[in-house]
């Protein structure tokens, strides 16, 4: 029998192994539940009682390419996958032999080994990602299918819609499992949806969808059969809708006030594993010494995992922040000698940076909003549509949340995507995928998997946008740990910066101020990659530290020049990479000048500006000669009205006249 | 008791759903308890007889203390549920009724806090320091209090010393430079000759030679010798001569050899000596750096064959000599090798005149050719 067969064929051997995965999830579950109450487990602990039918009707069908995403309630997967039951234990007690090195537990196992991608704890989170391991096979042109495994909470979820949405939309080769189990936490289907038709919802976006009996471990197999062998054939996704129940509470703090208990006595007649060991038994299939047997089998292999958890050693706490990005990094790629100098603008950099990379390494390719047929709300990309074609320039819907985690999952598969937001506004939208996916994957999955991801999005105000287009939130990610992020702010950075990110090994968010797209200049016509890590001193001076980035850089410089003429020697830092910050090149300047002003289009509460000024404060206090000081965004949605608008951010005559007050000179 | 989240630490025990000697069995249900969620069924995970109770109805239980005794199948009596320590509830500390925030009294002198650094550099007293009201006190501040750099600083504060009093010398004193040569064989023969029988450790040196002879010529021309004052020229009657001399680390200092008019040869060797020894080793004080009067450069084992100094400011006159050499010399109509020694005056115009100078320069000369009498 294959895996393409249509029908199960229900063999003693297959039918014992079967039964054998469900009682061994049951089993492991219910001693979990055990070692929960006795603290040897912690946190939350979401159980699969109930549900096993699902992952041993599913996943033993799938090759080893084939990759699963799971959720919180994942014990069930990663056994059925394959993931050693000791490796999953340990993980749950928090030990370095854990699965995910204990970083993770219950709700994060990972194993790279088996293309298992882990349980997210976002409900709907996992989906978009399962889009993204999806578009990396459809591009890649192999026959992996992602197998996607979620509750019915999730179809409530924004991301699902975006997620099936793009699923149907590129043909791609995933099979999504929802375990309908009747309940989000506490909450009953028939309370959170109006259509409670699970698979009606897949098939208005024209997937094809079934609904099964989640209770009936043949009848899952003969569906995920069935499945499988469509998407084989059409290449396109299939939604499998398991109705099941859960046996246990929600997670092990749950008085269920939600439901009766003969609610849960009637379902568990009805249970995946008394249903088929009674029908086995009555088949004269298996007799009753033999599932004596399994169960033995399975209570030394729960002893043997208990053993090696109880064993597991803990990580060592001068390790907390390995991996939070990788620890290797590629060398900066040699730069040729610069040839003929060239007029261009920013824009045309910055195309000129996505056309080398997308020329040199067939993995790159651009997706986001109006990136192809309209050339890019910005008119980035205009005409590469032409000379790459759609799959390489892919115009996506308007699905921030949707196409970034494709983006984040095609990354982790391998590919060197560059995802472009319209706006740091609407990257907000997306804001669940970069934080809970990409920011945490490489650390929680213990370095197992990375996410080299490329995010570019415009920011900043002064094209009279008002408050919904125009800010600067990129402060905001600079406070997110596992992000690398960037602020290129003149045209060698403009389109050298996105050479070396795709390079690198994480997660790198590009910030291009709106105002500076326009800006031309001269530049080396084969200008290469440049280093992303440090800061740069744009313009040497012995009085004052100015401190800025991005579309400030181009004011404070002005400011300088104009202090000049005061007789003021202003140095101007580029910061260029916001996280991680260059304090060494800071912290030089300010020994040398004892002043720094930080200018930072951010709002001035929680600004990467406090940040930066804390640092001086904290490691060269002693070198200040003057109070720290700042030139922020005030504190206001950016208005329309353009003289409300530029008095909102930070403007030269502003930064000058900080700067002679902070010299203790009259502006 | 068993725990079923980190926030639960205890239960109230509502029910029981089985008695003493009735059997149960792993995932029975034995009995209910109240948590801050609600009522929660108690699962056991042995198999056995239920002993006796632990715990009555309506008893709130920490978790992980036993509700009851299992006796299992195997072994005598085992409580139930498994007990691991019950967890010991952290202290946490009561907050204070709130404190109000006083601003202290009394204005804090503000003072930048590289000033404060640059003072405890230099021990500078910050309590001695008068600001004016409301106005901070800055590094230039505390700079300007800094007369000379500490002498262990050999570094850049060095440099940066050298350079203010430098720039301060060519920015405010009208240097004019005189140069003669001079025959120095018989001061040279005169010190071979006293040495004849020394230690090396005792034997003089040109050097005490040449400062003894500007010593004796500068009490003929004070205004050489003095410090020039805000209120103007100030003549010293004793003459103290700075002696400049080369640091091993880079940069120079030139303490000075003090009353170097009334001192003997061999004091002046001895204080040289001396002092040399103290500015290598860093051990040099204060004052000797501000008390020269005057002050005599030699890069005599250079190989230069003049030079030029620079005024050290509050002091008028610098002298200079190159290296000493054989040369060609016409002497009572005859050419004869000598020993010849390039000699230079940089001085303030603002004290003295180059008529003066040359003057001087001529004394200086003659006690040379009578170093017997110094
Ligand atoms: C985005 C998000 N919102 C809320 C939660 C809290 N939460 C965790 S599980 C859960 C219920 C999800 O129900 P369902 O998707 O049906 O999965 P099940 O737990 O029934 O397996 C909720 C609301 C969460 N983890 N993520
Ligand atoms: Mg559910």
């Amino acid at each position: 029998m294959t895996a393409t067969d249509l029908k199960p064929h229900l063999s003693k051997d297959h039918v014992r192994d079967l039964l054998k995965q469900m009682i061994r999830i049951r089993r492991f579950e219910d001693k979990c539940a055990e070692l929960y109450t006795q603290q040897k487990i912690r946190g939350f602990l979401h159980l699969y009682d109930g549900e096993e039918a699902i992952a041993a009707g599913v996943l033993p069908l799938l090759k080893d390419s084939d990759r699963v995403v799971a959720t919180y309630r994942e014990h069930g997967h990663a056994l059925a996958r394959g993931v050693p039951m000791p490796d999953i234990l340990a993980e749950m007690y928090g030990k370095a032999e854990g699965c995910s090195g204990g970083r993770g537990g219950s709700m994060h196992l990972f194993s790279k080994a088996h293309n298992f991608y882990g349980g997210n704890a976002i409900v709907g989170g996992g989906l978009p990602l399962a889009i993204g391991l999806g578009l990396a096979d459809r591009m890649g042109g192999g026959d992996a299918v992602t197998a996607c495994f979620f509750g019915e909470g999730a179809v409530a979820e924004g991301e699902f819609h975006e997620s099936m949405n793009l699923a149907a939309l590129w043909n791609l080769p995933v099979l999504f499992v929802c375990e309908n189990n009747g309940y989000a936490m506490g909450t009953a289907l028939e309370l959170s949806e109006s259509e409670t038709d699970i698979t009606a919802k897949a098939q208005c976006y024209d997937i094809a969808s079934e609904a099964v009996d989640g209770m009936d471990v043949v009848a899952v197999e003969a569906a995920a059969r069935r499945a499988l062998a469509q998407i084989a054939e059409t290449g396109k996704p299939y939604f499998l809708e398991c109705r099941t129940y859960r046996f246990r509470a929600h997670s092990m703090f749950d008085a269920q006030l939600y439901r009766p208990k003969e609610e849960v006595e009637e379902w568990r007649q009805k249970g995946p594993i008394l249903r088929f060991q009674n029908w086995l038994r009555d088949t004269g299939l298996l007799h009753t010494d033999e599932v004596s047997a399994i169960e033995a089998e399975v209570d030394g292999e729960i002893a043997t995992a208990v053993a090696f958890a109880e064993a597991g050693t803990d990580e060592p706490i001068a390790d907390l922040t390995k991996f939070t990005l990788s620890p290797d990094r590629p060398a900066l790629p040699e730069p040729a000698p610069p040839g003929a100098m060239v007029q261009t603008t920013y824009r045309e950099a910055v195309k000129a940076g996505i056309v080398d990379a997308m020329t040199r390494d067939d993995r790159v390719f651009l997706m986001g909003e109006d990136v192809g047929r309209y050339g890019g709300c910005y008119a980035v990309s205009k005409g590469l549509l032409d000379q790459f074609g759609p799959d390489r320039i892919r115009d996506t819907p308007l699905s921030e949340s949707g196409f970034t985690g494709a983006g984040i999952g095609v990354a982790i598969a391998g590919m060197r995507p560059i995802v472009e937001v319209m706006t740091v506004n609407f990257s907000l939208l997306a804001l669940d995928q970069i934080m809970n996916t990409a920011a945490t994957y490489r650390h929680m999955s213990n370095n197992q998997f990375g996410v080299p991801v490329v995010i570019r999005m415009a920011t900043g105000a002064g094209k009279q946008l008002a408050a919904q287009h125009s800010h600067s939130l990129e402060g905001w990610y600079a406070h997110i740990p596992g992000l690398r992020v960037l602020a290129p702010a003149t045209l060698e950075d403009a389109r050298g910066m996105l050479w070396t990110a795709l390079q690198d090994l994480d997660p790198v968010l590009i910030f291009e101020n709106v105002m500076l797209y326009n800006r031309s200049g001269e530049l080396a016509e084969n200008a290469g990659p440049v280093d992303i890590d440090r800061a740069v001193v744009r313009r040497a001076g012995t009085d004052i530290s100015l401190i800025t980035y991005g579309g400030s850089l181009f004011k404070t410089l002005e400011a300088a020049e104009a202090l000049e003429q005061d007789g003021i020697s202003a140095e101007v830092i580029d910061l260029r990479s916001l996280r991680p910050l260059d304090m060494d090149t800071i912290k030089a300047s300010v020994a040398k000048t004892h002043r720094a002003l930080i200018v930072d289009e951010g709002w001035k509460t929680g600004s990467l500006a406090a940040e930066i000024g804390m640092q001086i404060a904290e490691d060269a206090f002693f070198d200040l000669d003057a109070p720290l000081a700042r030139v922020c965004s005030a504190e206001v949605p950016i208005p329309y009205a353009a003289h409300l608008e530029a008095a909102a951010i930070p403007q030269t005559p502003v930064i000058v006249a900080a700067v002679k007050s902070q010299m203790g000179l009259e502006p | 008791m068993p725990s079923l989240g980190a926030d639960m630490e205890a239960g109230t025990l509502v029910e029981w759903l089985k008695a003493p000697g009735d059997a149960v069995a792993r995932g029975d249900i034995i009995a209910v308890i109240e948590t801050q969620k609600g009522a929660i069924e108690i699962e056991v995970f042995e198999d056995g007889v239920l002993k006796e109770y632990l715990a009555r109805i309506g008893d709130t239980v920490p978790v992980g203390t036993p509700l009851a005794m299992i006796s299992g199948a195997g072994d005598d009596t085992v409580p139930a549920p498994a007990t691991p320590v019950p967890p010991v509830p952290p202290k946490t500390p009561k907050p204070a009724a709130p404190v109000r925030v006083e601003t202290p009294g009394g204005a804090r002198l503000k003072i930048t806090p590289a000033a404060r650094r640059l003072a405890a550099q230099h021990k500078i007293d910050l309590s001695a320091i008068k600001a004016p009201a409301g106005q901070e006190i800055r590094l230039a501040d505390i700079a300007a209090l800094v007369k000379r750099p500490a002498p262990e600083s050999a570094g850049s504060a060095m440099r940066d010393a050298i350079a203010a009093a430098m720039s301060r010398s060519k920015r405010e004193i009208p240097h004019y430079y005189l140069s003669q040569s001079v025959d120095i064989t018989a001061a040279e023969s005169f010190v071979a000759e006293v040495n004849k029988d020394r230690p090396a450790t005792e034997r003089l040196l040109l050097g005490a030679v040449l400062v003894k002879a500007v010593a004796t010529a500068l009490r003929k021309y004070p205004e050489f010798n003095g410090h020039y004052e805000d209120a103007g020229f100030v003549p010293s009657k004793a003459a103290h001569v700075g002696m400049a001399i080369n640091l091993r680390g880079g940069g120079l200092v030139a303490p000075a050899l003090h009353d170097a008019e009334s001192k003997s040869l061999d004091d002046l060797m001895a204080g040289l000596r001396d002092l040399v020894a103290r500015v290598r080793a860093g051990r040099f004080r204060a004052r000797e750096l501000s008390d020269p009067t005057i002050t005599i450069s030699s890069l005599g084992d250079r190989g230069v064959d003049q030079l030029y100094g620079v005024i050290y400011p509050p002091q008028v006159a610098i002298l200079g000599f190159g290296t000493p050499r054989d040369r060609p010399w016409v002497q009572d109509g005859q050419i004869a090798v000598r020993r010849i020694v390039s000699m230079t005056l940089s001085a303030d115009h603002r004290v003295s005149d180059g008529l003066r100078g040359a003057k001087f320069m001529t004394a200086i000369d003659r006690q040379l050719q009578n170093p017997g009498d110094l």
